[in-house]
């Protein structure tokens, strides 16, 4: 009968997921000098790394221009770690959410957490909402929005005094269309002919908004919760099996998952906050994490990290420099290019899937 | 003695007729047609045949509403549309009697308010009044019977390619004067913005290095930018100076990458001022963001301020061109 | 492990699936639930396995209310293969039987090498050692009852709560799972429908009839003629076979049953 690996000792599966994280360290640490390398505008590798040196104090000044300086400090740096960030953050939240409603097909916005955080943009952006706080006025309002929407989907979702699965979805739906209508009617209403595209370019997801104010929060977010839900990794496989599995094996399943889903929500609403809602990498990194090494979520937790941010440097990399290829200095919102990414990658992924599940008879 | 009454009578009368048939039709009021009907337009790249001045014309947007008015038109007129910057002071009596089609600046009026005019003819133009999206085309108002013009910038919408002088603004000039029948009128408007252009050129004199400009259309993320075929672009080419993405294949570019523009570092920023965002708002934001603080222009805050009617075809070209030229060179126009 | 239920009911919208259920259960015994669809077995196993809170009454686990102790160290002593069907993911045998770990790890203990042993030997005690990589999802039915109890023995629990575990499993798995748990040196309660594996294997029954229980006690008291019929509507005929004292349970239709009088 066929079989995953029959004769496979535990500790050589060990080394198998050591070797894997090492490795995907490996093509981290990589990627983030290649995305703070490379750019619209070309700046030779030595200039790059000599300027972070210098800001950072290991090197005097040196022989570049203003500019250049600040491309690669003020750009392109805090760009790269923002995606490191997010896209590791997005990752590990669609992990716990598809693990909190057992559902494959669940994503960081079914909640209608980004969909409450359109509205915090859309009043920012169109109304100058919270306008006293400057260029952080739209991530603050965003953030509001997120909170707003979860608290009202947490409050449907407990009518029947226990959060559910099916709870959950259907409230997260049903909230997040009203608020992506009141997002829609404020747009096409509105008497501000800019709007319209902005919040769209918004909810498509940038990185450009980046910088290192703006970097700490989110980091130390992702780190706190990365650490917490590691440590829950056990609580989690048991919960992705069934809620009787979790309640006998001594999971209080009801508590664990507000308390899950009040962390995922937050976390999701300082991603959008700072960066909009870039979708796929929350749906289909875990996907693409469990096909090859199974659901524990041991595992899947910091891969789907590592992977993630990967995914998102690279995406930002493309979103930034795709059109200098001809020319244009054109950015494309970096969600547009996760999706056109990531969706090929993703069919590849299914049908090599299918074909072994065929093979194994399930 | 009788003969010589009679030559004199008869010269008179042939004279007199001969004086009537010649009479230059410069004198005439513009109301009189005095084109040859029909006459045949090209609007984007579409002939529109019209058999006679139209009577009910609407015009949309404030450069489309100008350039009917600079022809004197406004008789043949039952409404006109402004997204937000009113007609010019030397219009405001032209167009006191003209209603309002919407006064909704943004959205633009939808097909109802349209019809609702009776019109037989709108001057407007795609992404002003003109989009796919809101349903309003020239294909659905000449389903309606309503033939339009279409202002030859925006044909880029439909895969026209644009041309990269000030020329198609005269065309359409010159095709309106067409199709009401006031060719004159439109030759003289032309002419004077030719002149005055050459004027300003002239006292520009000669630039050895182009001024490296930028235009901003606001954005923070990104840039609204202007590309080869925008009129931002063609102004600072006729002022001699180049816009740094004057050889991007695009005319307006909704969102460029700072990056390219910190290294293409720009000497001077054209910003326009609209009601929807003000060049002040604009500049704060330029001045908010600490990765461009390494370009020239804001360094040097050399900002050109223009009101937006001024980067738009139509009337006030020239003086957009003028107020340029004063702003860049501000020691050749004492 | 003394497991006793206090008159306890469980009442949901008025209605009353279980009724004032007393159960007196002694280390190591081999205990059936049975009775027919509906008769609030499966409410009644839930609650003592601390999903379902009692409406009335008291579970108590060695002395101790399962309520006023927390659902892990209820956990450490009580093991379960509930009804449910196992979700859309992948796991191996192996990652199924470790999670029978959890209620022993605390929040920052990691796997030791004694985890590994427990979870080796559980595989080995259910013959399925071969199968630790297989995805669970790919076994037969009588092969993931032999895991999930696998994963009740990684829990060292010495109750063991079993919701019908033989429903659609095919005969031969059926008496397979039946011999193995009856190998086992813990505490069983078990919910049948089978009267005759319930016969064969349980040292006492419990009947339970629309939330009461009508009778209980060694099988050959509680199965009875009489109380079959009165609880399951059919018309049956118990032999105890000689010398073994197994009981057999025949079964014989309405229809037929007319006809032989």
């Amino acid at each position: 009968m066929p079989s995953r690996d029959d004769s496979n000792p535990k500790s050589q599966r060990h080394l198998r997921f050591s070797t894997l994280l090492l490795v995907l360290s490996g093509i981290l640490f990589l990627s983030i000098i290649l995305g703070v390398s490379l750019g619209p505008v070309s700046i030779p590798i030595n200039i790059v790394w000599n300027v972070v040196a210098y800001k950072i104090g290991f090197i005097p000044a040196g022989n570049w221009s203003a500019g250049v300086e600040n491309i690669v400090w003020l750009i392109r740096l805090p760009r790269v770690l923002l995606a490191v960030v997010v896209g590791g953050g997005l990752a590990i939240v669609g992990v716990t959410l598809q693990a909190l409603v057992r559902n494959p097909l669940a994503d960081p916005y079914v909640l209608g957490i980004s969909s409450g955080a359109s509205v915090g943009a859309v009043l920012a952006i169109g109304f100058g909402v919270l306008a006293s706080y400057g260029t952080l006025a739209i991530s603050f309002a965003a953030f509001l929005g997120a909170i707003l929407a979860f608290v009202l989907v947490y409050t449907l979702a407990n009518l029947g005094k226990r959060i559910t699965p099916e709870s959950l979805i259907l409230a997260g739906i049903g909230v997040g269309y009203i608020f992506t209508g009141i997002t829609s009617y404020i747009t096409l209403t509105s008497n501000n002919r800019q709007l319209a595209g902005q919040v769209l370019a918004w909810t498509l997801g940038s990185l450009a908004r980046a910088n290192w104010f703006d970097l700490s929060l989110p980091t130390l977010t992702l780190l706190a919760i990365t650490v917490y839900l590691m440590l829950q990794a056990r609580n989690l496989n048991a919960l992705i099996v069934g809620d009787e599995t979790a309640s006998v094996l001594g999971v209080n399943v009801d508590v664990f998952r507000k308390w899950v889903f009040t962390l995922v929500a937050l976390i999701t609403g300082v991603m959008v906050a700072v960066s909009g809602s870039i979708g796929f990498i929350g749906l289909m990194i875990p996907h693409m994490i469990r096909f090859v090494v199974g659901s524990d979520h041991r595992k899947v937790l910091p891969l789907s990290v590592f992977v993630g941010s990967i995914f998102l440097i690279w995406a930002d990399v493309l979103a930034r420099g795709f059109h200098s290829a001809i020319d244009n200095p054109i950015e494309l919102p970096v969600g547009v290019v996760t999706s056109v990414l990531g969706g090929p990658f993703f069919i590849w992924l299914m049908l090599k899937n299918q074909i072994k599940r065929r093979a194994e008879n399930l | 003695m009788k003969n010589r009454y009679l030559i004199a009578l008869t010269t008179l009368v042939i004279i007199s007729l001969l004086i009537g048939c010649t009479t230059p039709k410069g004198n005439e009021s513009p109301s009189t047609s005095t084109s040859t009907y029909p006459v045949t337009v090209e609007s984007c790249g579409e002939p529109v045949t019209f058999d006679a001045a139209p009577t009910r014309a609407l015009s949309f947007d404030t450069n489309m509403t100008e350039i009917m008015l600079a022809l004197g038109l406004e008789n043949k007129m039952v409404g006109y549309w402004i997204s937000g910057v009113p007609v010019g002071q030397e219009y405001q009596e032209q167009v006191k009697n003209i209603p309002l089609i919407s006064t909704v600046t943004w959205p633009p009026p939808s097909l109802e308010e349209i019809l609702n005019f009776n019109p037989d003819f709108a001057f407007g133009a795609w992404n002003y009044n003109f989009s796919e999206e809101s349903g309003v085309t020239p294909e659905k108002l000449a389903q309606a019977g309503i033939k339009s013009y279409v202002l030859t910038e925006s044909c880029i919408a439909v895969g026209i390619k644009p041309d990269e002088s000030l020329e198609s603004t005269y065309t359409d000039i010159l095709n309106i004067g067409k199709i009401f029948g006031v060719e004159t009128r439109a030759e003289e408007l032309v002419n004077q913005m030719r002149e005055k252009i050459t004027t300003v050129q002239a006292q520009i004199g000669k630039v050895d290095t182009p001024l490296r400009g930028f235009y901003y259309g606001g954005g923070a993320d990104t840039a609204f930018t202007a590309g080869k075929y925008a009129m931002a672009t063609k102004l600072m080419n006729a002022v001699g100076a180049k816009n740094i993405f004057g050889d991007v294949e695009d005319d307006w570019i909704p969102a460029a990458g700072w990056e390219k523009i910190i290294e293409l570092d720009p000497q001077f920023i054209m910003i326009d001022d609209t009601p929807w965002e003000s060049a002040d708002q604009r500049i704060k934001t330029l001045e908010s963001l600490p990765q461009l603080a390494s370009i020239t222009a804001i360094k040097e805050k050399r900002y050109v301020v223009l009101p937006w009617t001024y980067i738009l075809p139509g009337m006030e070209m020239d003086d957009g061109i003028e107020a340029l030229a004063k702003a860049l060179y501000p020691e050749r126009f004492r | 492990m003394k497991v006793q239920v206090n008159n306890v009911s469980w009442m949901v919208e008025s209605q009353r699936i279980v009724d004032t259920v007393h159960l007196e259960i002694q280390s190591g015994e081999f205990v059936g639930v049975i009775g027919p669809n509906g008769s609030g077995k499966s409410s009644l196993l839930r609650m003592m396995y601390r999903l379902y809170h009692p409406t009335t009454g008291t579970i108590f686990l060695n002395g101790r209310d399962i309520w006023s102790i927390s659902a892990k160290e209820v956990a450490q002593n009580e093991a379960v293969l509930p009804q449910e069907s196992v979700s859309d993911f992948d796991f191996t045998v192996e990652e199924i039987v470790f999670m029978g770990r959890t209620p022993h790890k605390k929040l920052f203990d990691i796997d030791t090498k004694d985890d590994d042993e427990i979870v080796k030997n559980a595989l080995s005690r259910v013959g399925m050692e071969s199968f630790a990589q297989r995805i669970f999802r790919s076994l037969s039915g009588g092969e993931k009852q032999r895991v999930l109890i696998a994963r009740a023995l990684a829990q060292q629990a010495n109750v063991l709560i079993l919701d019908e575990p033989t429903n659609h499993l095919d005969i031969r798995s059926q008496l397979e799972i039946l011999e193995l748990l009856h190998s086992l040196k813990v505490t069983i309660i078990i919910a049948l429908h089978d009267l005759n594996i319930a016969a064969t294997y349980c040292d006492r029954l419990y009947l339970l009839q629309t939330g009461h229980v009508v009778a209980h006690g060694q099988p050959r008291d509680v199965l009875t003629p009489a109380l079959i019929e009165t609880v399951y509507g059919v018309h049956a005929e118990v032999e105890i076979r000689q010398p073994s004292k197994r009981l057999h349970i025949f079964f014989t239709p309405k229809r037929a049953n007319k006809a032989c009088t």
